[in-house]
């Protein structure tokens, strides 16, 4: 146990003034002469015991609150482990702050944020320790060690604001024990605050064996002090993010469409503004919230004179302000290109002829290779690549890979012959052939966004009138946009940097499907086409605290967000000459959800742990819970000494003299 | 105070009194006639009716003799207690003196035994004034101390005294109640009228302390810290105890058993004893 006024410790020996009083008091009582001796010396050896033990449990309840008092006085902090209570002052304190979107959530006490209270609890506890131990601060965006003088900086360290980045725990964990390696530090207590959050903990993550392991390894001991946050839950908090964001180019006019996720903490159906702000301008949107969960799709009309500008959505403040927000950038619109690499006679050209840019005059058809060009100037000013054959190997998918992080966006149909490899951890399986009287058919799809949305009219492609009569199985897929009756997926989409990766398991050919009449080939692949375009503007979306390292390396203003903004930890619009840059929020920071305390200790496995769970409304509730203990065992040994020492109820005596 | 203190039982005396005495006598009180028995007095045959009937009869007349009261004051340690203006000692020194100055002016005879660790006074009761102011004059001498030695004094006296007397002892009783009441049977036994004046403090009776003390035997070398309220309720026990076996052997032996507390009202006390007293022994 350590303690925040360890020099009133000093007074531990005042434990002994009861003792002494009490002893003194043996030889200070006052005498009685007293003629029936013979009673009262029969009485005392019946009631000796009882006596004695009276005596001795009023003595030792005195000493007991004194010494409740005097630890009281002396602030300790709270331990986990009984052997804690009589450890000395670690020679390192790890202070491991979770600086995540959701941190940012207002604390059960409704004071402040959790990250807030606990940079407070940290701090305060970390003070008694500043002459004593080794501070190092291990935020969860930047995890580079950083050494404190004084606790109390904490609160206001840069490196401790808010972000819109996800945290990784682990990872904050592996830095805090390369720096214990490298600085041969002794003793060391690594305090974690965190909001549990499972996205942030990653509780199935390799690295957790690996690294208990190595922590036990060190021949230093090392502790864990978790303190877990948590929210009322009376706390209501809505949450935005774009699912989606598409360029159109209609005749004369450019627009785009937003598909805007919307996750409230409360289910019941209400209705609030959306702000949009469009290059500085700012409107209201109405918006009938109908549940906990909903996609919301949005038109801007770019009109005809702008090219290239910045935007906004936002819900009204709440709970969390901190994921009240989101940002998008559109930028000129590049030539739009696509190449189709088939190996099927049939279904290249119906792709082909799909894929042209009839925006052009005259169209621009596209490229179809029976092969990979992997010549970087052959798809430089490409948009879409529509690749039916077995999925590439290592080097062209690494290629693939780019072109998509670039804003383009790749499709994958199936090939007539199958390979082993995969790609993005997804891979072809068996193909499947239907009854001849009974084709597959499609279930449901996404009609509220992605390439196979309902027009803006309203109508919605025909994907039920689709006839599928071959499809290959697809496997390690995670989003799915249509899907057959059976569950299995029509197409899958990945994201992956500033594009996406598609999935179409069926071919365009008559003895696969009935996509070749093309209701629903053309403007799928008109879509996925424009959606590529984003390869070509000077535009770049990212999420807070993983950008691209070419980007992190350009020179980024901040246009909108808030102030003092870094585009590294940071949500908002940011430009670089005539680059633009949207951050958001990591998505993983909107999943609301907590581990359960058994499964983060879990984690620790045999390690040392306190864990403190948040809930109270103390500012300094780490300390809190120790001289809570203290005072409140002070006052229960008071009164049950009180209790002991209350006079007995004086009897009246009945013999009167008998005359 | 003019109440006579009357004997319960017959008295023998040297003199005539107020008192029976066992003897049948030359006084005024005609008691029976009974037939002469070779022996007897002739100057106390009936001439009367032997000229009548030719019988040989003694009138016999009701003998009355003065009273011997032996005083025996317990001069243990425990008298000297008190928890107000007056002590165990002094309480019972006044009922003494008050009760010895009415038998000597009623012309009996009153004797005065102080009995501290042994017997430390023994005035052979007189019946004289002078008598009465050396009685008197010795009571302020008389310290208490130590241990009582009632016991073995009331059986000396019991040894002693052959003549039929009036026991009065004035004690706290704190001894073994058992040898107590052996030395009163003993003096019953002996056919003297045994009176005893239990004396008390109210605060024995009730063991009211509010705070621990160091107790200090008034008797002996003993001393004791304790805190009352802890043992306020055995020592009651044991007290009410006490009390409860010497009143059932007192009863038994027809001891003439009074308790009296140091904050009672003294000529009441022996009012009542004296009043009482007229009514069960009242001289024939």
């Amino acid at each position: 146990m350590t303690f925040l006024q360890p020099i009133i410790l000093f007074g531990l020996p005042l434990v002994l003034l009861p003792i002494i009083i009490h002893l003194l008091n043996r030889l200070r009582h006052r005498p009685q002469p007293w003629g029936a001796m013979q009673f009262l010396l029969a009485a005392s050896r019946s009631s000796v015991n009882q006596a004695k033990l009276k005596q001795f449990l009023i003595l030792l309840f005195r000493t007991l609150a004194v010494l409740g008092l005097i630890l009281f006085l002396s602030r300790p902090l709270t331990g986990g482990y009984l052997g804690w209570a009589v450890s000395t002052a670690p020679d390192v304190i790890f202070l491991l702050v979770d600086r995540s979107a959701s941190m940012e959530h207002r604390s059960s006490s409704g004071v402040g944020s959790k990250r807030e209270e606990a940079l407070k609890s940290m701090a305060l506890a970390a003070e008694g320790f500043e002459e004593t131990s080794h501070l190092i601060l291990i935020d969860s965006s930047t995890r580079s060690p950083q050494r404190l003088n004084k606790a109390a900086s904490l609160i206001e360290h840069p490196l401790t604001s808010p972000t819109d980045a996800a945290a990784d725990i682990p990872a904050m964990l592996q830095s805090a024990l390369s720096w214990l390696v490298e600085n041969q530090a002794g003793n060391a207590e690594i305090w974690v605050s965190s909001d549990l959050q499972p996205s942030n903990w990653k509780a199935e993550d390799e690295r957790w064996p690996s690294l208990v392991e190595k922590f036990q390894a060190l021949p230093q001991a090392v502790r864990v002090r978790l303190i877990a946050m948590d929210v009322a839950e009376s706390q209501s908090d809505t949450s935005l993010g774009i699912y989606e964001q598409t360029r159109r180019f209609q005749s004369n006019t450019r627009e785009m469409l937003f598909s805007l996720d919307i996750d409230r903490s409360a289910d019941q159906a209400t209705s609030f503004p959306i702000e949009l702000a469009l290059d500085g301008v700012s409107s209201e949107l109405p918006l009938e919230s109908t549940g906990a969960k909903q996609r919301w799709r949005h038109r801007i009309d770019l009109g005809d004179q702008k090219v290239s500008g910045w935007g906004s959505f936002s819900v009204p403040s709440d709970a969390n302000p901190r994921n009240n927000s989101v940002y998008f950038v559109y930028g000129e619109p590049g030539d739009l290109g696509a190449t189709i690499v088939a190996t099927d006679a049939i279904a290249g050209p119906i792709l082909q002829i799909c894929a042209g840019d009839f925006q052009t005059d005259p169209p621009k058809i596209a490229t179809l290779r029976s092969g990979w060009n992997a010549d970087p100037d052959s798809w430089a000013n490409q948009t879409l690549l529509v690749w039916q054959e077995g999925l590439p190997d290592a080097e062209t998918a690494s290629a693939l890979e780019r072109f998509a992080k670039e804003g383009g966006v790749v499709v994958f149909l199936p090939p007539t012959e199958g390979n082993e490899n995969t790609f993005l951890d997804i891979a072809w399986g068996e193909e499947e052939q239907a009854a001849p009287d009974s084709p597959f058919k499609i279930g449901r799809w996404d009609q509220i966004s992605g390439p196979l949305a309902d027009t803006d009219e309203g109508l919605s492609l025909p994907l039920d009138r689709l006839d599928i009569s071959k499809r290959r199985v697809l496997t390690g897929y995670e989003s799915v946009l249509a899907s057959y009756n059976d569950g299995s997926p029509l197409l899958a989409r990945k994201s992956i940097g500033q594009g996406a990766v598609y999935f179409l398991t069926t071919l365009p050919r008559p003895d696969w499907s009935t996509l070749s009449d093309g209701t629903i080939l053309v403007p799928l692949v008109q879509r996925l086409l424009q959606d590529g375009a984003r390869r070509q503007e000077k535009i770049t979306f990212a999420v807070s605290g993983e950008i691209d390292p070419l980007v992190e390396d350009q020179a980024w203003v901040p246009v909108s967000g808030p102030e003092g903004s870094d585009f590294r930890w940071d949500a908002g619009v940011y430009r670089n000459g005539d680059r633009w840059l949207a951050v958001n929020r990591a998505p993983e920071e909107d999943v609301l959800g907590r581990l359960e305390s058994a499964q983060a200790k879990a984690l620790f496995g045999d390690m040392p742990l306190a864990m403190q769970e948040e809930q109270s409304d103390e500012s300094d509730a780490m300390q809190g819970e120790a001289w809570r203990l203290f005072l409140i065992g002070m006052l229960a040994f008071l009164i049950a000494e009180g209790f002991l020492i209350l006079p007995t109820a004086m009897k009246s005596v009945t013999p009167r003299p008998a005359l | 105070m003019a109440q006579p203190l009357y004997a319960r039982h017959a008295m023998e005396g040297s003199v005539s009194g107020l008192h029976k005495s066992p003897h049948r006598g030359s006084s005024v009180e005609f008691a029976e006639y009974r037939q002469y028995v070779p022996g007897d007095d002739l100057r106390r045959l009936d001439w009367r009716v032997l000229a009548r009937t030719d019988r040989y009869y003694l009138k016999e007349f009701e003998a009355e003799t003065n009273l011997r009261a032996y005083l025996a004051l317990d001069l243990s340690g425990s008298m000297q207690f008190s928890s107000g203006e007056t002590s165990k000692q002094a309480f019972a020194q006044k009922l003494l003196a008050t009760l010895a100055y009415l038998v000597i002016r009623q012309g009996d005879a009153a004797g005065l035994l102080g009995i501290g660790t042994d017997t430390v006074i023994d005035l052979p009761p007189r019946r004289n004034p002078s008598h009465l102011q050396l009685l008197l004059d010795s009571l302020p001498t008389l310290k208490t101390g130590g241990q009582t030695g009632l016991v073995e004094s009331l059986h000396e006296l019991a040894e002693r005294v052959r003549r039929r007397a009036v026991v009065i002892i004035f004690s706290d009783c704190f001894c073994d109640v058992a040898n107590l009441m052996d030395s009163l049977q003993h003096l019953c036994f002996n056919h003297h009228d045994v009176v005893l004046f239990h004396i008390l403090d109210p605060q024995e009776l009730s063991f009211k302390f509010d705070r621990p003390l160091r107790f200090v035997d008034l008797e002996g070398p003993n001393s004791l810290v304790t805190e009352p309220s802890v043992i306020r309720d055995e020592y009651l026990k044991h007290f009410r105890q006490f009390l409860d076996t010497l009143q059932k052997g007192c009863r038994e032996f027809s001891v003439d058993y009074r308790r009296v507390l140091t904050t009672d009202d003294y000529e009441k006390v022996l009012a009542d004893f004296l009043i009482e007293r007229s009514r069960v022994g009242s001289p024939v």
